[in-house]
């Protein structure tokens, strides 16, 4: 049985098939120093949502706003795609600053919202009323896309109200680094509490597209921001206050703190992941392949100048084991003297990529993320590569011959990986009581019993293969599943993980397992920058800032919005 | 939200995920607690009342592992047989429910074999006591899927809560997990 008849023959499968020689391999791509140097590229999902809402024409605004002096009310935006509209409905109070927490086991938040399909007549907004603030204690239904919450960013927001009101935009050596108004932490859908699910999205649906109604949730959430700001510095100031000008309205985007619950939806969907990267991958195959042409070599050096730019007004706090921007700045000066060595031979910008990936995965993933701002793929294919069908089915007569050629085809990394070491299962995946975080507890302290996450694959599969050894390989599987039923898990990923780039090549239970790096491409995927780790399990990170707001969309709307110089530094270049 | 008298609007993976952690609680193991979520939620969205059924176990979990783990495994393995010989059985001695079968035997239909023994009009709760796979597999519809998908299904609110309660035993305490980290 060979691995091609087991690669389903989808859209994005074709695409890599057809670059097969040129694709970067699954071997480095998948290697957790690389997943975790990943950074937004022109295919995360806020850049896709907003280059789609162009496109489609559409229009969003504040449809209702009642706030009190301190920000405290009901918000109401909504979106109007040409074909369907859509509501955000956000519910924001104060709390002490003493009970912010980023953490998702918090009880408590200063914005709770909701998305949802169509407008919001009073009976469904008093009961989103009494739901949403609840959050994962709440029943919704499927009128709601997604539900998200967040905190005001406890720095800042009090200082950009008290600037706005006495007239004066905010000093940008107080606010330049912060990037962020509210903090949000997370965004749910696909069925969470009742919402509706996305395979029940119809296929002409505007949202039927992977986290197109979470990142659509995002930018109204960001927008919110704003809003309460200048309403609050409105009330605050009077006839004194003022709006942001030019300089800043466009600079904040929406923080984030992001923790182990990104883990295992990351090890649970190996087609789904295997879309993002192979998305990336088909684009990056494509520019690598070009010659020069004399434009692109400008758009890249433009492209690298910003970066630059936008990095070197950034901060240079401890973001261990990430660089932090101060540290980028001087990749990016490598990167750019490497371009002006390479532009002007064959094949230059698979030069500059081969280059970078010599200089380790923060310069590789970099140099690949600025590559692909010169693809110009067709966003109605590239949509479509990211709706997966995760069905499988694990054929039961399945030889445990044809399993163990599996095994080697597919998961033959796992040898290098110590998984007989005595580290290799220090930990093991858990949920807490505590509005269900993931989490990790230590074996030797805590026995699942039954309670584990079932994100162990590395483990698993290697404790699979084991099993089949010295099985008879005519025998089917499942005689050696009816001896050893555990192994049902493994053997069903085994078939379903029929992609390239399906399986970070990680151990999750591993002592010195770092879930930053599979934390962080997922973020990067999303399009989210500005990596802060806070420990080897949380971050904190920024999207959408540079973005338009919802007034500024329309024809003229470009998609270079990303890595926005600081306003110190903007007006110092006038 | 509620969708009726005693029934509530729950989305079809949230009865895939309760069930699971109930089926782990009770001993199946991963790959069998996953199984028996998903033919749980297939006969909830195709024959209804599976939820219901699925909670008359919550205090059993010896039936539990009984139903929703030998019974499907008795379904693979009359499969396996069919695929050799044509035609393979199976037979549960005590009756399994529907509830505990329904979504392998529309993958034994996705793989093209018919499976042949449940009476015309069952329930998620009716209880089959032998079944007979092999010949050609019926065409499928899920248009029930779909709309489950779209706007919910509406089950049984008191059985949705024992789940829920039962599921709990999944979870761990943030204090222990608090108490025993470094």
């Amino acid at each position: 049985m060979s691995s091609t008849n087991l690669i389903v023959a989808d859209a994005l499968q074709a695409e890599l098939a057809e670059r097969v020689d040129r694709i970067r391999p699954a071997s480095y791509v998948m290697r957790p120093d690389v997943l975790g140097a990943a950074r937004l590229s022109r295919y995360s999902f806020s850049r896709t949502m907003l280059r789609r809402a162009v496109a489609d024409g559409w229009t969003a605004g504040r449809a209702h706003q009642d706030l009190d002096g301190e920000g405290r009310g009901e918000s109401v935006y909504s979106v109007d795609t040409g074909t369907r509209r859509f509501s955000f409905v956000a519910f924001t109070t104060t709390i002490d600053e003493s009970a912010h927490t980023d953490r998702v086991i918090a009880d408590r938040w200063e914005v709770a919202g909701a998305l949802v399909d169509g407008d919001v007549d009073d009976d469904l907004l008093a009961r989103l009323r009494v739901e949403v603030p609840e959050q994962e204690r709440g029943r919704l239904d499927s009128r709601v896309l997604s539900l998200t919450r967040g905190n005001r960013s406890v720095r800042f927001f009090g200082y950009l109200v008290d600037e706005l009101a006495a007239g004066r935009q905010p000093d940008a050596h107080r606010v330049g680094d912060a990037g962020y108004i509210l903090r949000s932490t997370a965004f749910y859908a696909n069925g969470k509490f009742g919402m509706r699910s996305f395979a029940g999205y119809p296929d002409d649906h505007p949202f039927r597209v992977s986290y197109r109604a979470q990142f659509v949730a995002a930018w109204m959430f960001r927008e919110l921001g704003y809003d309460m700001v200048e309403h609050c510095a409105r009330v605050k100031g009077g006839d004194r206050a003022v709006g942001f000008d030019e300089v800043w309205r466009r600079y904040f985007g929406l923080g984030n703190a992001t923790g182990l619950g990104l883990v295992p939806y990351a090890f649970k969907h190996p087609r789904v992941l295997d879309a993002w990267v192979g998305v990336r991958e088909v684009a990056l195959a494509d520019v690598r392949d070009r010659e020069l042409v004399s434009t692109d070599g400008e758009v890249l050096r433009g492209w690298i100048a910003r970066a630059r730019q936008h990095f070197a007004s950034g901060s240079d706090d401890d973001c261990t084991p990430f660089l932090n921007s101060q540290a980028l700045v001087p990749v990016l000066d490598d990167v750019a003297a490497a371009w002006n060595r390479l532009a002007n031979g064959t094949r230059p910008y698979d030069a500059l990529y081969r280059w970078a990936e010599e200089q380790g995965p923060e310069t590789s993933e970099l140099v690949v993320s600025l590559l692909l701002e010169l693809h110009d793929g067709d966003d109605d294919l590239y949509d479509t590569f990211l709706v997966v069908d995760e069905r499988s089915s694990a054929d039961p007569t399945m030889s445990v011959g044809e399993a163990r050629s599996l095994l080697d085809e597919r998961f033959g990394w796992l040898g290098d990986l110590d998984l007989d070491g005595p580290s290799a299962d220090a930990f093991w995946w858990v949920v807490s009581d505590n509005t269900e975080e993931p989490r990790r507890a230590r074996r030797s302290r805590l026995a699942p019993e039954g309670r584990d996450v079932a994100v162990d694959v590395a483990i698993r599969l290697w404790r699979f293969k084991q099993a089949l050894s010295g099985r008879d390989a005519d025998e089917p599987v499942v005689g050696v599943l009816a001896d050893h039923p555990d192994h049902r898990a493994a053997f069903e990923r085994l078939v379903a993980s029929d992609r390239r780039y399906g399986e970070p090549r990680d151990n999750t239970c591993a002592l010195d397992y770092l879930p930053l790096q599979i934390q962080r491409f997922q973020l990067a995927q999303y399009g989210m920058d500005e990596f802060k780790p806070k420990s080897t399990d949380w971050l904190r990170v920024t999207l959408f800032q540079g973005a338009p707001r919802l007034a500024e969309l329309g024809p003229d709307t470009t998609d270079d919005w990303v890595l926005p110089a600081r306003p110190m530094a903007r007006r110092e270049r006038q | 939200m509620i969708a009726g008298d005693n029934q509530v609007l729950v989305a079809p993976r949230e009865v895939h995920d309760l069930v699971f952690r109930c089926a782990r609680i009770a001993g199946l193991d991963a790959g069998a607690a996953d199984r028996a979520g998903r033919n749980v939620t297939y006969a909830e969205v195709h024959l209804g009342g599976a939820v219901t059924t699925f909670a008359t176990v919550l205090t059993d979990p010896q039936r539990l592992v009984a139903e929703y783990g030998a019974g499907p495994d008795a379904l693979v393995l009359a499969e396996v047989e069919a695929r050799a010989k044509g035609i393979g059985s199976a037979c549960f001695a005590t009756g399994v429910p529907m509830a505990a079968l329904a979504s392998g035997i529309a993958d034994i239909a996705g793989r093209g074999l018919g499976v042949d023994g449940v009476a015309v009009g069952a329930t998620a709760t009716t209880l089959v006591h032998a079944l007979q796979v092999g010949g050609p597999a019926m065409p499928a519809d899920d248009a029930a899927g779909v709309r489950a998908a779209r706007e919910g299904l509406a089950v049984d609110w008191e059985a949705f809560g024992a789940l829920t309660e039962a599921s709990k035993a999944f979870l761990v305490s943030e204090a222990t997990l608090d108490e025993i980290e470094d």
